[in-house]
């Protein structure tokens, strides 16, 4: 039995009880972590109005791999007991392994959940085009005070929607930045990333540190060694990890160098193929609109012009060249079968069904503009623009019911996103809607809406 | 055994030092293209007439030249080669031609030329540009490298104006410029910089629009001045003759035998040449084409996107976030009553032109609004669409003009030209042109699908093979045919000719050698081959080091070394000069530099800290934040309060406000006493760093470089000059390390524990974002913490308590006195503490920096925690876990994070990076031999301080790093009178309320409110307590009620650099209106000062009914 007095004798008792107290919080930190999702992607129900989130599938996978590589090391350590010297060791060489797996959970997700981050980044994207120097935010603190107008100049949507930048052209080290895209450390991902990520990554580092500390306390020569032999465990589980992670991208790169060779000798077959291979590769490329036009493009030269991409190509081209009657009979078109689209091209639909809106909504045009962005916010719960826009013409046409729906909803939407600028969209939010009160006699709601919009 | 022969033995004695020469050698000659991009400079030189040309005022930061030329007949081709020494915009006929925007030094070289096909590098910046502190670095170097303009479409037969406006951080900035006009009959017209032009520094009594219009007199203005500098030969990509021969071919049709145009059309022509030395192509073309020259194809960068070439791959590289969108014009098909240059939406209108104005139509008598839009209609669209609705006055009367979307061209013709110098062989050559026909979606281009293609090939023995006549086959089934030969293109049908570039891409021929050394290494060490062991070592170790100090420049003008054959020239003599230096150390004699380092080292470097950071200190202009600060220190050495207006205090960073103040009684108020304290704090930093380092690595020459480092780094040298508490923090930060190792991890004695608490208060009441370092300390005691006697942690528990007390009183302080009731929600996010999770490329900032400045020292860095890891020493360790950890902690507690947050530790990473350096020799000592090792390491310090490019630094002290109100505000003082008003960009009323003694009006567009408080209604700046004005009406009315009205403007915070406005960005208006009714009376470097004078004309609102503004 431990004595009180042999702890407090303990030169070290100090460091060691907070040590301790951090590893207590590091284990329960790993515990939660199996509790919270890793990815907590916002999401508005288009029928009930529910806010809820969407985790990956491989968040699931990745908690199993975790479970597994927990039963292999007691496995190990039940197998091995009579040999190992200090099952410390073991447990900091297991705490290294599930923290590199939970490090490489990004780029999984990035990489391979085609569905849920091309959601994440279109959440993302819009709500960049709201903040950006210039977008609705920003021209709205410019422009609110017109009385008699909409006060604000619409937005329109990302010009183009893309988890990444596609990896062509040079990947050396002038492009760190998307090589920590690809690794999956974009927007889309540390937007949207849950709180069980968080609790496993610094419950796993925690429980490491303060087992290091355990060791270098116990013995400074001793724990060198382990240190020396845990640093070069690490290196060569990143050295993995890495390898593999960077051959995806490599191979992602090689198939379109070849597909846009393809391209330039005409072999639209073979370059379609090659497309399809880098998207295989790399299936989150697929909702890049650039690469939905080219695969459209393909098809239309290839005589296969009624498939969907095909018609997005279409609608992008009539833009194009300036045919935007053509393009919104098209997008209308394709509206009616919006519903069997895969979710890329279902974005893509909504993009362009966004920039109409904006355009109705900026010349004047509000009950098209509204029509638009029923049909947006029908089968697009998280369609942030649409939102936005929406209260916006809820306010120029005095609808305080849907002024008040869209707030709420924005509200619902934007617990989710973790960027602090989101503030500045809630205010112009509250904004619109202590407005749409104050029309309609409300003069208590005003009140409470403004004082909301100044941040009180 | 037999004695070798004499010069046997001196070739041994020479192997080590034979063996990094060829290294160097190779680097070189073979390896001297660091990005990949195989790009050709060219030698252009100037005519002998030519010269640098500047304005007779030697106050101003800006230059507006003006030619004007008559010209007899139409103009067949004409150029212009520019060259300045800061920025310029080239305009013709009132026509913006293109520009170089001057931005910092910090950002990429030639990161703001329009010609992006001329740019030497496309790269991307490793490290973003976000809240940068400067470096005290002088411009990229622009006057090596010339810009060559087509000016054909702009110009007209008649009078012409080619004018030229110049910005740069020195006053009086010149430009040189030459070309050529040819005419129609053959005259030739030599268009040269002297001193015919006329020059001011601001566009005299003209309109700031207006003055490059033919049609404006400025006969008035004083004539340009000659600038006594050398006219020297220019480089450029653009291959010399290029621009300089018109556009001489016929178009090859391409009409398939069956009539469908709705295929590919692919061409081929062949041509002998005996020994071309360059040459280069231009093809012009209504859509999009492949072409490729002997089977290679074009390789142009993905970040040209909107050209032709490849035109089909739609899978662009384009910016990481495409937000803007294209302005849109209206639909052809629904013009209907639209008419004029209308655009789907008005924010998308021209934005040279104010499309707000209200159109009145004459035709018009019944005064009806328009009904139908001819598209898609919808019940009860009639009625939103009246006056009330429509405040832009977007869809008021229709004009009479022809709609823009009729007018327009659809298959737009794009004259694009390549360098093909490497792609050409002698024998036979072939060009391969593919034609890709649109799809048929219902609409296609009028124009018939064709391309016509003009080029020169230079030979060796100096005769010129022209590309302009080729026979052209058609490719059929596999076979050949007979091209259709058209027309000849006329001049009118010519659009501006673009380079493109043109060289394939290539793999750099550096990751090759990256890959081969270590392998050579790594065998040679493996089966312990002897003779080959010490040469590989320095050769890979030579590479290696040649290979990172090269590529830390690409981001810089320096980058034009590696690209010129002086490189190869430096080469042989760095060779040589290494050879000697290991030569000399073969020969063991000296001790210099491997003995210990003389002991009046340290204060020599400390000088050069302090005279580096001292000299013409009061030449810097203010920086933004710096003036809150002398704000403050003012008052308290006043008052006795930070107060800024009224009742608003600046309690911000205490410590430093309070000591700076006690500086200030003691030497008054001036700006060497603010700033020289922190210079004094910056050699306080220096000996600290010292100490530390020869009490951590007991090696002075460690001591000695990480000081000398320090003294140089430029980033330092700027924050460690400006009265902000930077240098204090930084200062504090350090101890806290030491004081932190010793108490809490060494348990020396309870002092150091107590001294590491208070520093670290000291340190967060100097800067609060110290606080940042609570996970560091944590996570640090955590791992090595070791424990005390018990009467020592309850005593070090006390003063915990006391620290954090007297951290939540400043705090609360903070909350009370300095931050007013917010009267609404900023658009934007200032940096504050707060748990963020974005932007992660900000970790790597430290270790590459802004211009790749850290990218060479961070490889020796790793190999200081490789060292770490393996000796397990836990000074090292613990010091490399302060760093890595920091940097994450900044990065994930601090929102808007950059470079610019993790200044205080900096000298860290130095420390580290030295004795990574000091690591590294060591190694390769061991390894090779004790004296070569140790001159190797002189040897990487010296790569170290070079890749910092210090020649950059002593230029820089005559010019103006950041924008400079002061001069700007300086005139404003001596024109002004009394009655006039004083209006000045957010944040700077505190600016004008500390050089004007008050300030009437804050523009700030949009609205800020976290710099904002509400008295008596009226929204106030407060710093100065000047009125907001944030919207066009509010200006519209003070221009309206005052006679006199000076707006001092920062032209960053309006965005538009040249002469179109920024139409996207907030505030255009404001600027477009502030253009048009106040004349320009003076620029500094990044500052504009306007007059609004109603006495001086009629004043243009966006609309002229009486209290009908809207804006």
């Amino acid at each position: 039995m431990i004595r009180l007095k042999s702890i407090v004798s303990d030169p070290d008792w100090l460091p060691k009880a907070v040590n301790f107290l951090f590893a207590v919080i590091a284990f329960l930190s790993v515990g939660f972590s199996f509790l919270n999702p890793w990815y907590a992607l916002p999401y508005v129900s288009g029928v009930d109005h529910a806010w809820g989130t969407h985790d990956s599938i491989y968040t699931i996978y990745f908690k199993v791999a975790l479970v597994a590589v927990t039963l292999g090391f007691v496995w190990w350590g039940y197998w091995m007991r009579r040999r190992i010297q200090s099952y410390g060791a073991m447990m900091l060489r297991y705490g290294l392994c599930c923290l590199v797996l939970i490090l490489w959970f990004p780029t999984w997700l990035t990489v391979r959940d085609a569905d849920v981050i091309g959601d994440g980044a279109w959440l993302q994207q819009q709500h960049d085009t709201l903040t950006w120097l210039g977008g609705d935010i920003y021209r709205a603190h410019a422009e609110r005070s017109v009385e008699l107008g909409t006060g604000v100049n619409a937005q329109d949507p990302p010009e183009r929607l893309a988890v990444y930048r596609p990896p062509i052209g040079s990947l050396g080290i002038h492009r760190i930045n998307d090589w920590l895209w690809w690794l999956g450390y974009g927007p889309a991902f540390t937007q949207f990333v849950g709180k069980g990520w968080f609790y496993a990554v610094a419950g796993y580092a925690l429980g490491c540190i303060c087992l290091c500390g355990f060791y270098w306390r116990r013995s400074v020569l001793g724990a060198r060694h382990l240190f020396r032999q845990l640093v070069i465990l690490l290196f060569f589980l990143f050295l993995c990890v890495g390898c593999i992670s960077v051959a995806v991208v490599g191979c992602a790169r090689c198939a379109m160098v070849k597909s846009e060779a393809s391209t330039a000798r005409g072999d639209y077959q073979q370059a379609r193929d090659h497309l399809r291979k880098a998207i295989r590769y790399m299936p989150s490329l697929g909702c890049d609109s650039g690469v939905i036009r080219q695969l459209g493009y393909f098809d239309v030269q290839l005589d296969e012009a009624d498939s969907d991409v095909a018609l997005l190509y279409q609608v992008f081209w009539f833009e194009q060249q300036g045919y935007y009657g053509r393009a919104r009979k098209l997008v209308s078109r394709l509206a009616e079968r919006k519903g069997e689209m895969n979710r890329e091209c279902g974005r893509e639909l909504t993009r362009h069904q966004l920039r109409i809106a904006v355009n109705y909504i900026n010349s004047g045009r509000y009950q098209l503009a509204i029509l638009h962005l029923d049909q947006i916010l029908e089968h697009d719960g998280n369609a942030l623009q649409a939102c936005f826009h929406q209260q916006l013409m809820a306010l120029q046409t005095d609808d305080v019911g849907r002024n008040r729906q869209m707030n709420s909803r924005l509200r619902a939407i934007y617990q989710g996103v973790k960027s602090k600028n989101k503030r500045g969209v809630m205010a112009a939010s509250w904004w619109m809607l202590a407005q749409g009160e104050m029309k309609a006699g409300n003069e208590v709601e005003a009140w409470e809406a403004r004082k909301k919009s100044k941040g009180q | 055994m037999r004695a070798s022969h004499p010069w046997i033995i001196w070739v041994k004695s020479c192997l080590p030092v034979i063996w990094p020469c060829l290294a160097l050698l190779l680097v070189g000659w073979f390896l001297s293209n660091p990005s990949g991009k195989d790009v050709t400079l060219y030698t252009h030189e100037a005519p002998k007439d030519a010269r640098w040309i500047r304005t007779q005022d030697a106050n101003q930061y800006t230059g507006c030249f003006r030619k004007e030329i008559d010209l007899p007949s139409d103009v067949r081709y004409a150029w212009l080669s520019v060259v300045s020494e800061g920025g310029f915009e080239l305009l013709c006929n009132g026509d913006s031609v293109g520009a170089q925007m001057y931005w910092r030094p910090t950002r990429a070289f030639q990161n703001g030329l329009t010609e992006s096909g001329q740019r030497v590098t496309n790269n991307e910046p490793m490290v973003a540009y976000n809240f940068p502190r400067e470096y005290q670095w002088s411009g990229h170097n622009n006057t090596k490298i010339t810009t060559v303009f087509d000016l054909r479409p702009y110009l007209r037969k008649g009078k012409n104006t080619i004018c030229l406006e110049s910005e740069g951080r020195l006053p009086q900035p010149a430009v040189l410029a030459f070309g050529e006009i040819g005419l129609r009959h053959g005259e030739r017209v030599s268009v040269v910089t002297d001193n015919t032009w006329m020059a001011e520094p601001v566009p005299r009594e003209v309109k700031q629009g207006g003055w490059s219009l033919p049609t404006v007199d400025t006969r008035h203005w004083k004539k340009a001045e000659i600038k006594p500098r050398p006219v020297v030969p220019f480089l450029s990509c653009v291959p010399t003759t290029l621009y300089r021969k018109p556009f001489d071919s016929r178009w090859v049709v391409a009409r398939a035998p069956d009539g469908d145009d709705a295929q590919s059309h692919e061409f081929t022509a062949d041509f002998q040449l005996s020994d071309p030395q360059a040459a280069w192509l231009q093809l012009l073309s209504h859509g999009n084409y492949w072409i490729w020259v002997n089977g290679r194809s074009l390789g142009v960068s993905r970040s040209k996107a909107k050209a032709y070439h490849g035109g089909d791959w739609l899978v662009r590289w384009e910016g990481r976030r495409p937000l803007a969108t294209p302005p849109i014009l209206l639909d052809p098909d629904e013009v209907s009553f639209f008419g004029g240059y209308r655009f789907e939406t008005p924010r998308h209108g021209d934005p040279t032109k104010n499309d707000f104005k209200r159109y009145e139509n004459q035709l018009n008598r019944t005064k009806e609004r328009p009904k139908g839009t001819g598209g898609d209609s919808h019940a009860g669209e009639d009625e939103e669409r009246g006056r009330l609705q429509d405040p832009y006055g977007f869809l008021e009367e229709a004009n009479i003009a022809v709609p823009h979307a009729l007018l327009r061209q659809r298959a737009k013709a794009k004259l694009q030209a390549y360098d093909i110098s490497h792609l050409v062989v002698p024998g036979k050559n072939q060009i391969h042109v593919r034609l890709v026909a649109d799809p048929a979606l219902g609409y296609r281009g009028s124009q018939a699908i064709k391309f016509a293609l003009d080029g020169a090939v230079h030979e060796h023995h100096g005769q010129d093979v022209a590309l302009s006549h080729l026979s052209w086959n058609r490719v059929v089934d596999g076979g050949h045919a007979m091209a259709v030969s058209g027309r000849q293109v006329t001049p009118d049908e010519l659009p501006a000719m673009k380079f493109m570039g043109g060289a394939p891409r290539t793999l750099s021929r550096w990751w090759w050698a990256v890959l081969a050394c270590p392998m050579v290494v790594l065998i040679v060490m493996r089966h312990r081959i002897g003779w080959l062991r010490q040469s590989a070592m320095i050769f890979s170790g030579l590479l290696l080091v040649a290979m990172f100090f090269q590529i830390s420049y690409a981001e810089r003008s320096e980058m034009l070394w590696f690209m010129s054959p002086a490189w190869r020239y430096g080469a042989v003599i760095g060779a040589l000069l290494i050879a000697c230096l290991l030569r000399f150390f073969q020969g063991g004699r000296p001790r210099l530099l491997s003995c210990g380092l003389p002991c009046w080292l340290c204060p020599v470097i400390l000088l050069a800290v302090f005279l580096l950071r001292a000299w013409m200190v009061e030449h810097q202009p203010i920086d933004d934040d710096e003036y809150a600060s002398i704000q403050a220190v003012l008052s308290i050495a006043e008052t006795g309060k930070p107060s800024l207006a009224g009742e608003i205090w600046y309690s911000r960073s205490p410590l430093y406000h309070y000591a700076a103040a006690a500086v200030v009684k003691v030497f008054g108020a001036n700006i060497w006493s603010l700033r020289l304290y922190s210079v004094l704090l910056s050699v306080l930093t220096g000996w600290v760093l010292w100490l530390l380092a020869r009490r951590y690595f007991r090696d002075p020459w460690v001591a000695g470089a990480a000081l000398l480092i320090f003294a140089l780094h430029p980033f330092l040298i700027f924050s460690g000059h400006i009265a902000r508490f930077y240098q204090q923090q930084q200062l504090m930060v350090l101890l806290m390390i030491h004081l932190f190792i010793q108490g809490f991890i060494y348990t020396k004695s309870i002092k150091h524990r107590v001294a590491a608490i208070v520093v670290f208060a000291l340190a967060v009441l100097s800067q609060e974002i110290s606080i940042s370092f609570v996970p560091v300390l944590l996570i640090a005691y955590l791992l090595f913490g070791r424990g005390t006697p018990l009467k020592w942690e309850v005593k070090s528990m006390v003063y915990l308590v006391f620290a954090g007390l007297l951290i939540v009183a400043d705090v609360l302080l903070f909350k009370v006195k300095c931050i007013t009731t917010s009267v609404g929600v900023s658009p934007n996010v200032e940096a504050t503490l707060a748990p963020t999770f974005w932007e992660l490329g900000n970790l790597f900032s430290m270790f590459v920096g802004y211009s790749r400045l850290h990218l060479v020292l961070s490889v020796f860095y790793m190999m200081s925690l490789v060292y770490s890891i393996r000796r397990g020493s836990s000074r090292l360790i613990t010091l490399h876990v302060f760093l890595i950890v920091s940097v994450v902690a900044f990065n994930l507690i601090i929102t808007s994070v950059s470079f610019r947050y993790m200044y205080s530790i900096i000298p860290l990473w130095i420390l580290l990076g030295v004795h990574g350096v000091s690591v590294f020799s060591l190694w390769l000592s061991v390894q090779i031999n004790r004296r070569t090792g140790n001159a190797l390491r002189w040897l990487f310090l010296l790569v170290v301080v070079l890749s910092m490019a210090p020649w950059r630094i002593m230029q820089s002290y005559q010019e103006k790093i950041l924008g400079d109100p002061i001069s700007s505000l300086a005139y404003v003082k001596s024109e002004m009178r009394p009655e006039d008003k004083i209006m000045i960009t957010e944040p700077h009323p505190h600016a004008a309320k500390i050089e004007l003694g008050r300030v009437d009006y804050d523009l700030v567009v949009p609205i800020l409110y976290d710099f904002t408080y509400n008295s008596e209604g009226v929204l106030r700046d407060r710093n100065a307590g000047a009125m907001a004005v944030n919207r066009l009406a509010d200006l519209q009315k003070i221009f309206s009620e005052q006679p006199r009205v000076w707006v001092i403007l920062n032209r960053e915070k309006f965005r538009s650099r040249k002469k179109n406005i920024r139409w996207e960005y907030p505030g255009a208006r404001e600027e477009l209106f502030i253009r048009q009714n106040a004349e320009l009376k003076y620029r500094s470097y990044l500052w504009s000062v306007y007059l609004w004078d109603r006495s001086a004309g009629a004043m243009e609102t966006f609309r002229k009914e009486p209290d009908g503004w809207v804006e």
